[in-house]
């Protein structure tokens, strides 16, 4: 390895810590008690609606993640279609995802006007629709990061199982399911922590109702403008959510590989 | 009455094969032959596991597939064993999980399964690593579990796939003949695929060389000793 490469390794390190060392070192710590127990609706919210995200997620996403790692026997056009619509909400800013989700289920929208002429449904500004925009963008992490396991652990699993006379169901929940485990744990963290920080398209189909959805990242940016103080803790409690993912994560990846 | 009668018909782009078998129950029959001559991929369609081009397979009064009649039972339903070259014990469950799965995936209780895994730990001598994954236990154990995962559900059709070939020499030796004494007391019917004329002699009954995906020959060690049809018999039968 070049020498030369530590001097832009450490900047891109230092540029990496820095704004956080900012942000505590600015904290006002003697008052943190207080500006956090007075976020603690926007907090509740934030993780209320991301483990609502993340089930949610799990429900839909593996057997998605399942179906797209047995996917190789279909037509290349189709497979390629439907790996694009997964992936894309990855790439796609979140502020579009929010527009889009205004379109089809706003009051004016694809789904959104039905819903609301049947059955009185309004979808946007509401808490359910925090979820839904989490969910839009959170889904691809989960789905990937699940099918990369399925396909690791193989279809040689599903042959032996069926030899020994486990129909599909049951050699899906006893031997596919407890395989890919790991990455469906890895999956949930990121899903869960996507749906933490989301913004874009929250503030866009959702918007900014206090206790209804506004969620820690909005109620942080809001708080930049009016208290700056409390807009600190906030940044300083989703940095704190996310450390303590990061660390369950890291031990519960230690003790797989042990 | 299990007797397995079955014409397997396997066409790929690179090659074909095409193997007749009758085996009666309580015996083996060893499909031998050398490295990619189709054994396993016979086996594959015995177990429904290879779509047929032609044939049949048929076992006891069941018929598990037929082409012309556009018959092909699930493998779950098809009462097989099938033991591999790999052990591919689940690696998320104990040795005797494992071998309680088949009993288990059948509807048995779990407490009934346990115990009748128990015995078929017992009966190929590991009784030791139940408790154990496989990540923890030797490839001759492996190998021995995953016999007594494949026999404990009672299968009518054995069908093993050079069960012994990547073990040492020395362990190869004392699996075999574990599994001789097994074999003799299954009472369905087994068909080896293997690539070693010993596993052939000690196993079965009768043996089918398999080259190229074609039949050259089939009988007793003897009758292929006494005139053997290819080069490739008379190399592993000397006389």
């Amino acid at each position: 390895m070049p020498r030369g490469l530590w001097i832009p390794a450490a900047l891109a390190l230092a540029f990496l810590v820095l704004p956080l060392v900012a942000l505590i070192a600015r904290a006002p710590w003697p008052s943190v008690p207080e500006l956090v127990a007075g976020s603690l609706p926007a907090l509740g919210l934030s993780v209320t609606t991301g483990l609502t995200t993340t089930a949610l997620c799990l429900l839909f996403g593996i057997p998605l993640a399942v179906v797209l790692a047995g996917s190789d026997g279909w037509p290349a056009p189709l497979r390629r279609v439907v790996r694009a619509v997964v992936t894309v909400p990855l790439v796609l800013p979140p502020v579009v995802g929010g527009i889009a989700l205004l379109l089809l289920l706003g009051r004016q929208g694809l789904l959104g006007r039905p819903l609301e002429q049947l059955f009185g449904v309004t979808v946007p500004f509401s808490t359910p629709a925090v979820v839904l925009a989490q969910t839009f963008v959170s889904m691809p992490f989960l789905v990937l990061a699940v099918e990369g396991a399925v396909r690791a652990t193989g279809r040689r699993f599903d042959v032996v199982a069926a030899a020994l006379g486990a129909s599909r169901w049951y050699a899906f929940r006893r031997v596919t399911l407890p395989l890919v485990a790991p990455g469906i744990a890895s999956g949930a963290v990121l899903c869960f922590t996507r749906a933490l920080g989301e913004f874009g398209a929250t503030i866009t189909f959702a918007g900014s109702l206090p206790g209804v959805t506004r969620t820690l990242p909005i109620a942080a940016y809001l708080g930049l403008q009016s208290d700056p103080d409390s807009a600190i803790v906030l940044a300083l409690l989703l940095l704190a959510v996310s450390l303590i993912v990061i660390v369950s994560l890291r031990d519960r990846w230690l003790r797989g590989s042990a | 009455m299990t007797r397995l009668q079955a014409h397997v018909v396997v066409a790929r782009p690179s090659f074909r094969v095409d193997l007749e078998l009758d085996v009666a129950e309580g015996q083996v029959l060893a499909v031998l032959g050398p490295n990619g001559a189709g054994k396993s991929t016979a086996l594959a369609a015995l177990a429904g596991g290879e779509p047929l081009e032609q044939g049949f397979v048929r076992l006891g009064s069941a018929t598990l597939s037929d082409v012309q009649r556009r018959i092909d039972v699930d493998i779950s339903r098809r009462s097989i064993g099938w033991v591999f070259q790999d052990s591919l014990l689940f690696p998320h469950l104990t040795v005797l999980e494992n071998v309680a799965f088949g009993l288990r995936a059948r509807g048995m209780p779990r407490r009934a399964a346990l115990a009748a895994a128990e015995e078929w730990l017992r009966l190929l001598r590991i009784e030791r690593i139940g408790g154990s994954r496989p990540r923890e236990i030797s490839g001759g154990e492996a190998q021995r579990a995953a016999l007594a995962r494949a026999l404990a559900p009672s299968p009518q059709l054995l069908l093993l796939d050079e069960p012994l070939a990547a073990l040492d020499a020395e362990v190869r030796d004392e699996v075999r003949a574990d599994l001789a004494v097994r074999l003799s007391a299954h009472r369905g019917c087994t068909v080896l695929v293997t690539h070693d004329p010993a596993d052939a002699v000690a196993l079965a009954d009768d043996i089918v060389i398999l080259e190229r995906g074609r039949v050259v020959q089939r009988g007793t060690p003897e009758a292929l000793r006494a005139s053997p049809a290819s080069s490739y018999v008379a190399a592993m039968f000397p006389g």
